[in-house]
């Protein structure tokens, strides 16, 4: 075989075919980028067979390039080599007839693998970008709206109070007045004024209500199991990079009125954050990652830690990690809007998310959620709001399951004269009571630990109390029935329920002693 | 928990910083005929001070003031234990979700959101008295 010295030096593959498309020359790097020995290169095979794709192979542009000898060069042509078969290189083809010999063709193989890779990682973050920008920029739209109407309505709102009011004032003294000349013109100009200010209220109320209809929506959650669904999406990963996962999770019941998509968002950026931060270390070291959930007893708020052991963030860039478009990851790893868009979502359930100062060696993240009681209280602020006359009939739901007091809420939001809190504990109850008064309860029975009765019983020599209606699913015993007898007991409904069999037995509650 | 005690006349404060809401308040209730006695105050200095010599019935507190808070009005009488007798209402133009989560924690779960008009006024304090108001002019 011939030897071309100055060709062994180059990157490129080089390969010179005869007339029946043999190889007859190979420099160094061709072995090396076909992946396949010398000796297979010498043994007369032709190039095509180097590739798994055989019939892709240009023949026709090799036979244009002898009959005209002239160069020729390729499109874009991809192949997967025989060696490694789910790879794809990517190269250019030139061919070169030979100088001394047409019928003999260089083929100069120019790769461009690593720019195709490149290119799809730049298409894919476009993507992403986009996604994420369109994203903040929702969030960003109705946080401006709500701010804008918040600020508007406040302005107005004394101005309007004291128009309208005076008018309604005069409308009165009006009425009554005894007749003179022009009393007719003059009613007719007060309630003209009157109806005016009532439609400059209406503007101000339907810009309100279209901030409400956008809100997202929210369900009652059990966050243990949301947080332990979203972590076994990064389980096999953990394991093949020598992660230790662990939970650290209280006791207690850790249920939130959240969007489950969205907090799942936010539960899944922050753990891959800690996955990409602990497989960059190189560090030895036994590499851990830890999710806490704890809640707080005095007013219900939910904890969310998400903790790692990897290289950190240094001091100098804490500040800047919620930034758009912050990161510190290469071109085509991270579009650095994660964490931005966790803050948007977590703020638009009225919680906090931030980086804590923590131990040597740790670093975690720090989600506040409100408690159950507070994100629904002002889910229903419509009335908060003056978007409706009156508050509405307060029904607090107690039960251990979050789908209970889904299905109930579902059923009671179908009118405006409801008003829906939920709770999972007796204890929550109580503090929920206690804070924003509650007109009816309505206690599932069959809890764990303590439920309906004990709560029922709490207010057993109370003369201000909630209504209580039972809620059981399974058969109620003798002893059962003695506790309806209980002060304020007022009914009892079977799971499952129909929607105006439950509406119907809270309106009835309200009334006459029932059971 | 202690409820208010259905009375013939109550008393009470009206806390706002602008005159002409404090007069309509007052105007409102006492066409009523149920308020012997009816104060005003503009900033919460002043509520305190004429809170010195006397209890009410019934505070309603304007949340947006020069100075403390409604919000924060309301925290701080409704921990001393002489105002236990007392209910509030806190009127506002527009709490946003930040402010009903600190009122609800600080005791001021009665809102009486503005505009209002007297019909949502006399309700919302029949509510909170736990009796009923009706116009008498």
């Amino acid at each position: 075989m011939i030897d071309i010295k100055a060709y062994d030096q180059l990157h490129e593959a080089i390969l010179l075919v005869n007339a029946k498309n043999e190889i007859i020359y190979f420099n160094y790097s061709a072995s090396v980028y076909f992946q396949t020995p010398p000796r297979i290169l010498k043994s007369g095979i032709t190039p095509e067979e180097i590739f798994v794709e055989k019939t892709a192979w240009p023949i026709t542009l090799l036979e244009e390039a002898r009959k005209e000898n002239e160069v020729k060069i390729s499109a874009e042509i991809s192949f997967s080599l025989q060696k490694i078969a789910a790879q794809k290189i990517f190269f250019v083809l030139k061919i070169v007839p030979s100088s001394e010999n047409s019928q003999e063709l260089f083929l100069f193989f120019r790769d461009i693998t690593v720019e195709k890779h490149l290119f799809e990682k730049y298409k894919t973050q476009m993507k992403e970008i986009e996604e994420g920008h369109a994203q903040i920029i929702q969030a960003d739209k109705l946080a401006t709206l709500g701010e804008m109407t918040a600020s508007i309505s406040h302005e107005i709102a004394n101005p309007l109070t004291i128009a309208s009011g005076n008018v309604e004032v005069a409308k009165g003294l009006l009425e009554s007045a005894a007749d003179f000349e022009g009393k007719d013109v003059l009613k007719n100009c007060i309630e003209n004024a009157y109806d005016s200010l009532q439609g400059i209220n209406e503007i101000i109320i339907n810009m309100k209500t279209y901030l409400h209809k956008n809100e997202d929506k929210k369900e009652y959650v059990d966050l243990k199991i949301l947080v332990e669904d979203v972590l076994q999406l990064l389980k096999l990963s953990l394991k093949e990079n020598n992660i230790e996962l662990s939970f650290d999770f209280t006791d207690d019941e850790v249920v939130a009125f959240v969007n489950p998509v969205k907090i799942r968002q936010v539960v899944l950026n922050l753990a891959k954050n800690s996955f990409d931060a602990l497989c960059e270390d190189r560090i030895s070291k036994k590499r851990k990652l830890t999710i806490h959930l704890s809640k707080n007893e005095d007013d219900g708020s939910i904890v969310l830690k998400v903790i790692d052991n990897g290289s950190g963030i240094p001091a100098h860039l804490k500040s800047e990690v919620f930034r758009p478009f912050f990161t510190t990851k290469s071109i085509g790893e991270g579009t650095g809007l994660g964490l931005p868009i966790c803050q948007k979502i977590i703020l638009a359930h009225n919680g906090k998310i931030g980086l804590e100062d923590s131990k040597d060696g740790e670093t975690c993240f720090q989600v506040i959620l409100p408690g159950v009681e507070v994100s629904s209280y002002t889910q229903n602020e419509r009335y908060l709001s003056g978007l409706a006359d009156h508050p509405g009939i307060k029904v607090l739901a107690l039960d251990d399951e979050p789908q209970v007091l889904n299905v109930i809420n579902h059923i009671l939001a179908e009118e405006d004269e409801f008003v829906f809190i939920g709770s999972t504990k007796v204890e929550d109850a109580l503090r929920i009571i206690h804070k924003f008064g509650v007109d009816v309860v309505i206690a599932d029975v069959n809890m764990p630990v303590r439920g309906g009765f004990d709560l029922a019983l709490q207010f057993e020599n109370a003369t201000e109390a909630p209504k209580f209606i039972f809620m059981t699913g399974g058969k109620f015993s003798e002893e059962d029935y003695e506790k309806l007898k209980f002060a304020h007991v007022r009914g009892l409904v079977q799971k499952p329920f129909k929607a105006q069999e439950l509406k119907d037995i809270i309106r009835k509650a309200l009334r006459a002693k029932v059971v | 928990m202690i409820h208010g005690l259905k009375k013939e006349q109550y008393t009470a404060l009206v806390v706002d910083d602008e005159q002409k809401i404090c007069d309509l308040i007052c105007l409102f209730l006492s066409a009523t005929g149920r308020f012997k006695t009816l104060v005003a105050a503009h900033n919460a200095v002043q509520a305190v001070q004429k809170l010195q010599n006397q209890t009410f019935d019934l505070l309603i507190i304007d949340h947006k003031m020069p100075g403390k808070t409604g919000i924060d009005l309301i925290g701080t009488l409704s921990k001393t234990p002489k105002n236990r007798m007392m209910k509030f209402i806190l009127i506002s133009g527009c709490l946003t979700k930040e402010d009903v989560i600190v009122a609800l924690n600080e005791g001021g779960r009665h809102i009486l959101v503005k505009p209002f008009g007297r019909a949502q006024l006399l309700n919302k304090v029949g509510e909170v008295l736990k009796d009923e108001f009706v116009c008498q002019k």
